[in-house]
């Protein structure tokens, strides 16, 4: 309260009372970094602490470099190092090389079909990865790999000509998954681009290839090497990929070691050796923060010269317009259609089965009809939870964060906003652990082990990143001066945040709102490391149905899902057409 | 050099169609600089861009320098990077991610009139030397002023020495003082080079003193084509008057042959052709034209009372009612009318001109 | 010895279960129990998903009509049995008591728990279960065996090419086309009994070298039947279970000897909340009527419980039991074999 009238002060700027009040959104911005320090340090913490400990959370063991040691001296740790980085550069080549046209298609031509494409784009991301990866192991896998047997007949080869089984194809999955992330944080550069950046070229006497390589892509190249880096973060964290493709074939990266750490086939977890694990994801993590927050302070130069007047219009693509189309459509066939139909397809059988006639006649609808006894409710009740609180939570936080960051002057706000960011240095896995850790060893302070609000915090801590990314950003397009405007005309600051600042951002707001549900509901490595019998989602129950071998339920459920996806996304694109990209960044 | 016949567009938009152009007819000669002059919305800028290639139009034909470039009745649309022609962006459109020689090289390196690479870099210095920005290679675009910028941009568009330059509001986002210079400038850069040049602005003035020839437009058709003098001495339509300068207008109608009823009294001007006796008219004279005299005693001048003045320095305007009308008369600065004073009004008849309606 | 032990145990059961109702029916420790059960009326139980809400049910119906209780029961399905066992692991070591009175898990993390002293003990032979059912100094109770053994689709491979020994794994021809399941304890059990560290080790790094797809079972049973392995080194009972429910055409290499046998224990937790109820379940959970409920649901039988059909897939097979002694050994082993596969 006290910090919100304080706020008022810049109304009154010159009246005695006006010098004491900017204290107030001192107050208010110190609360709110001790807040987020709080809520982002204790879990990075206790993954720290429990780096230097062996035995279990809640043991009370002395502080041992042991971990390290058991660790960093030995030789495989640095293999598996080099694996990381590989996998994950070549899987944001992959990401980079697919989504950079694809934006510049959907934002800046007149390509048909564009609202389907939003829709299925969002779909995507809505596959769980693992779902997608068993249908890549379907078409790529050298011995049943469907598309390798076809090519091996076509062109008469001793060999399966395609491995999935390596790290080019892990890369290859983990990519292609990438892109609808990817090309929703695009977006934004490319549609607040000025097109007579492009026209300047046409006229220049430059084609339109030549214009998308030569100017398109340079000038957004601070926003490609934005979504570069932040996607570099992500691809040291997931776990999906290495764990489907990569540890049958004995490709280890650092996610599935903290993963087999923590869920060892046998005997107990190894906290410790997680945490020495996690030290270096974590340094790698700071690194590639500190590098994004450069390179997106670099961008904003590029963006100051732009603007002023311009009405955004699309390029006419001509004929090249169904070449566009189809790249498009091939993208949306390895990222949507093929993974689906390969869903359809083990879902309606007995057991999963290569396509035959055999196979066709066993066709049933068994698995969808026992979807109800083998799931039950709670796992639907507790992912609506997490889709309603998670993002609440994280725009209110976000909104607040940004206000400040963008609107106050106060000293620390650089501060605010990389301590808004580190979440995304720390990679998810590793937050649910340290979660895991602090629910478990101080269970007294920290009561929520085993609830599904444990999941809940992980899930805002880890999106705080992405949700104060977007409000800045749309901060930023309000201008300064209309909310001046409201503050002469006398309202006070909550007033003016509430009439003016809040319905002009909603738009974007509600976007990033959608989004995060979404992201939520797909999410799979924290639910999976915080699970308990009390916060099964349903994004555990199909990881835990596959683990156990049910493909053909697995299957059903993320054949339902994925309707149902489709259902809400299209009707919330459709009707709220007007208010932007519904489920896209603003 | 550019021929455009019969030219229509229309943009379909969340709220309807608007038909952006109604059949524009435009010959530029060679050398020329012509303006299209008019509101936004008048369809000047879309002109520019179908020329430029940047919009399809629908129907009617554009022929640059002979060629056809587009026609859709006969399937012929030669794409902007093909055409030959130069165009200058409202927003400078400077590329942030190269320095200013990179800017201007671009369409030597990259284009469609590519030249031989060792020219590249003497050519650029004399567009840069044309523009008065040698020495300023290496500066990033990032770090330009925007006069800079918009120098910049005329040295892209020059530097490939083309036939045709397009200009989109150029000197629009210049502050007043930097917009005069610069355009007494681009006069001189036009006329030294001798490029056919399409200029597109809102701002009369500016029309005015650069082009060899104005074309009015209002609502996607041209309204009026002729040098600027003519322009604003005979504007072919009340619009057209409305639109260019400033103007008294006064309401009549046709009492004979050459004969006008107004509240000024019945004047001898000859009416438009086609115009019936008792047709209403509107009868315009420019403020400058109005002459003010305090010793005139002659009967043929009208008497009136100053009600306004506005001193400019250079100039003062006056309101002076007459009649019950109110007109708007220029003087030069230093005339020496004060408020409430009364005066002989002289209206020369040659000055008036007449529009039906 | 096993064998001996089984078959002493066959011609003693019907003595033995006559014996358990007498012993229901005089005062006793039982009554004490039940008693003691009567006033608690409440049971946190943590088992297998398998068993699911309607099994654990099943469960607890017959157990309250045997002793005539009101028992409720809450079922916890193992989302992650060595989590879970973690997680009772730490709460005990900040004093907590246990979100479970009674735990089935397999019998290695019961040895974890052995290990720590977190089972609340009882003298279950007291109240009629068999010696040869009791574990981990009266901590638990053994309740069903799984099998694993090596595994292969039948319609891609046929019977008589499928491996008869062990070390027919090792033969080039499987090289790459073999899997291994990340259940590293089957060959610690190898270790820790019959086959000793060293030449366990041996073939482990062999096995190692043919290349093998690593993966966890239930994914490994897809695997198999879809054709992408064709021999998996070990896969468990409960697999080839599912897959003969499915249709799907999974078989045992039944030749190979010895057979690895984990087993499901009940054990009550430390400090819960329940030990009555607890210890009373415990010892109804040993009792032969437990064991068709037990096979409808989870597909397991008892091997120590004649006519189960873990009893009569046991008979005349070399099998390979782990004893509490060898839990330290077998997670050690474990480890190491892990690591060699290259499993973490």
């Amino acid at each position: 309260m006290k910090a919100e009238t304080g706020y008022e002060s810049t109304l009154d700027t010159g009246t005695f009372v006006s010098r004491l009040k900017p204290q107030g959104v001192t107050l208010f911005a110190t609360g709110l970094s001790g807040f987020l320090l709080l809520l982002i340090g204790l879990p990075v913490a206790m993954v720290v602490l429990m780096s230097f400990r062996t035995g279990f959370p809640g043991e009370n063991v002395p502080f041992t470099l042991q971990n390290f040691a058991t660790v960093y001296l030995t030789q495989r740790t640095y293999e598996v190092l080099l694996n990381t980085v590989i996998f994950t550069v070549s899987s944001v080549a992959v990401t980079l090389v697919i989504a950079v046209p694809l934006v510049w298609i959907l934002m800046r031509t007149d390509v048909p079909l564009k609202k389907t494409i939003y829709v299925l784009l969002t779909v995507g991301i809505l596959i769980p990865v693992f779902l997608r990866t068993i249908a890549w192991i379907l078409l790529l896998s050298p011995r049943i790999g469907l598309v390798n047997k076809w090519l091996q007949q076509w062109l008469d080869l001793a060999g399966p000509p395609l491995n999935l089984y390596s790290l080019p194809g892990m890369a290859f999955v983990q990519g292609v998954s990438f892109v609808p992330g990817a090309f929703f944080m695009l977006a934004a550069a490319y549609r607040s681009m000025d097109p007579s950046l492009e026209e300047a070229a046409y006229t220049a006497g430059v084609g339109k290839l030549r214009t998308f390589l030569k100017i398109n892509i340079p000038i957004t190249l601070p926003a490609i090497a934005a979504v570069m880096v932040y996607l570099l973060m992500t691809g040291i964290a997931v776990f999906e990929v290495p764990a489907i493709i990569g540890l049958p074939a004995r490709i280890l990266v650092l996610s599935s070691l903290i993963y087999t750490s923590t869920t060892p086939s046998t005997g107990l977890p190894d906290y410790g050796v997680a945490g020495a694990y996690g030290a270096v994801m974590l340094a790698l993590g700071l690194v590639l923060a500190f590098l994004y927050v450069r390179i997106v302070k670099q961008g904003k130069k590029y963006t100051v010269i732009t603007g002023r007047g311009y009405r955004p219009r699309e390029i006419a693509l001509g004929r090249w317009k169904w070449a566009a189309l189809a790249f498009v459509f091939f993208y949306l066939s390895i990222e949507v259609f093929i993974p689906f139909v390969v869903l359809l397809w083990a879902s309606l059988l007995p057991y999963l089965q290569l396509p035959s006639a055999e196979a066709l006649s066993s066709l049933t609808l068994k698995h969808y009809i026992d979807i109800p006894s083998h799931v039950g409710v709670r796992p639907f009740i507790n992912t609506l939870i997490l889709m309603f609180t998670v993002p609440t939570l994280t725009m209110v936080v976000s909104v607040l964060v940004s206000w400040i960051v963008i609107r106050s002057q106060v000293s620390f706000r650089g501060f605010l906003d990389t301590l808004a960011f580190i979440p995304h240095a720390v990679p998810g896995i590793l937050m649910a652990v340290g979660l895991a850790y602090l629910g478990l060893a101080y269970r007294d302070y920290f009561p929520l082990y085993g609830t599904i609000f444990i999941i809940v915090i992980a899930h805002t801590i880890n999106w705080i990143a992405y949700g104060t990314r977007t409000t800045n950003s749309v901060m930023i397009q309000v201008h300064r001066e209309l909310e001046e405007a409201g503050r002469v005309s006398g309202a006070s600051a909550p007033r003016v945040l509430g009439k003016i600042v809040l319905p002009l951002i909603a738009a974007g707001v509600l976007n990033s709102w959608i989004w995060i549900g979404m992201l939520s509901y797909r999410e799979v490595t924290m639910s999976l490391t915080l699970l308990t019998r009390g916060n099964v989602v349903v994004s555990t129950v199909v990881w835990q149905f596959w683990g156990s071998g049910w493909v053909p339920q697995v299957s059903a459920l993320g054949v339902i899902l994925i309707l149902f996806a489709v259902v809400v996304v299209g009707t919330l694109r459709f009707a709220f057409a007007k208010l932007g990209e519904v489920g896209g960044t603003s | 050099m550019i021929r455009v016949t019969s030219l229509r567009k229309t943009f379909v938009g969340l709220h309807g169609t608007v038909r952006a152009l109604q059949g524009i007819d435009l010959d530029v000669r060679e050398g020329e600089f012509c303006v299209l002059l008019g509101a936004s919305g008048c369809g000047k800028t879309t002109t520019l861009r179908c020329v430029a290639g940047l919009e399809r139009p629908e129907e009617g034909e554009i022929e640059i320098g002979g060629t056809l470039v587009s026609s859709p009745a006969k399937r012929i649309f030669v794409p902007t990077e093909k055409r030959d022609i130069s165009m200058v962006f409202q927003s400078y459109a400077i590329w942030p991610h190269m320095d200013v020689f990179h800017n201007v090289a671009f369409p030597l390196t990259q284009g469609y009139r590519r030249v031989a690479r060792n020219q590249v870099a003497e050519k650029v210095r004399q567009a840069l030397r044309l523009v008065r920005l040698d020495g300023l290679e290496d500066r990033p675009a990032t770090d330009l002023s925007g006069g800079q910028q918009q120098r910049v941009a005329m040295a892209r568009a020059m530097v490939t020495e083309p036939k045709i330059l397009l200009m989109d509001e150029p000197l629009s986002n210049l502050d007043a003082r930097l917009r005069e210079q610069m355009r007494v400038e681009l006069k001189k850069i036009t006329k030294a080079i001798g490029v056919t040049t399409l200029y597109v602005t809102h701002d009369q003035a500016e029309a005015l003193s650069l082009g060899d020839k104005v074309c009015v437009m209002d609502g996607g058709e041209i309204l009026q084509v002729a040098p600027p003098n003519e322009v604003y001495a005979r504007p072919a339509s009340l619009f057209v008057a409305q639109f260019v300068g400033e103007m008294n207008f006064v309401k009549g109608k046709v009492a004979g042959p050459a004969q006008v009823e107004c509240a000024l009294g019945t004047l001898a001007i000859p009416v438009p052709a086609g115009l019936s006796a008792a047709s209403p008219v509107t009868l315009a004279i420019r403020p400058e034209h109005v002459k003010l005299d305090s010793a005139d005693r002659s009967p043929v001048s009208l008497t009136g009372s100053i009600t306004t003045k506005n001193y400019l320095g250079d100039t003062a305007l006056l309101e002076v009612e007459v009649n019950g009308v109110s007109l708007l008369v220029k003087l030069p600065g230093d005339a020496e009318f004060s408020v409430g004073q009364k005066t002989a009004v002289t209206l020369p008849l040659d000055r008036w001109r007449v529009f039906p309606g | 010895m096993k064998r001996c032990y089984l078959l002493l145990m066959a011609s003693l059961w019907s003595f033995w279960s006559m014996g358990g109702s007498a012993l229901a029916a005089s005062a006793g420790p039982i009554d004490e129990l039940i008693a003691g059960a009567k006033k608690e009326g409440v049971i946190e139980f943590y088992g297998p998903s398998t068993l699911g809400p309607d099994g654990a049910q099943a469960l607890v119906t017959a157990f309250n009509k045997k002793y005539g209780l009101n028992v409720k029961l809450s079922y916890s399905a193992s989302g992650n049995m060595t989590r879970d066992t973690a997680k009772v692991v730490g709460l005990s070591a900040s004093g907590q008591p246990p979100e479970w009175d009674i735990m089935v898990v397999t019998d290695a993390h019961h040895g974890s728990l052995w290990l720590r002293k977190l089972h609340k003990t009882f003298n279950y032979t007291s109240i009629g279960v068999a010696k040869d059912r009791i574990e981990y100094d009266n901590g638990t109770v053994s309740v069903a065996n799984q099998f694993a053994l090596p595994a292969y689709n039948k319609k891609i491979l046929p019977a008589k090419d499928a491996p008869k020994t062990w070390e027919e794994l090792l033969d080039p021809k499987w090289k790459g086309k073999l899997g291994v399941i990340n259940s590293t304890h089957h060959w610690g059990r190898l270790a820790a009994g019959p086959w000793g560290e060293e030449k366990t080790l041996d073939f482990i790094k062999k096995l190692s070298a043919q290349q093998p797809i690593l993966t966890r079972a239930g994914e490994m049973a897809q695997r198999l039947i879809l054709g992408e392995v064709l021999v998996s080194a070990t896969l468990q009972d409960s697999q080839i279970h599912e897959a003969k429910e499915s249709g799907a055409p999974l078989a045992f290499a039944e030749q190979v000897q010895p057979v690895i046998s984990p087993e499901y224990h009940v054990g009550v937790l430390k400090n819960a909340p329940h030990p009555n109820v607890g210890h009373l379940f415990a010892a109804f959970m040993a009792s032969a009527e437990v064991q068709p409920i037990w096979e409808k649901y989870t597909g397991h039988t008892s091997a120590y419980v004649p006519g189960t059909a873990a009893y009569k897939f046991a008979q005349g097979k070399q099998v390979v039991y782990m004893k509490q002694d060898q839990a330290d050994k077998v997670d050690k082993i474990s480890r190491q074999i892990g690591k060699i596969l290259g499993f973490d």
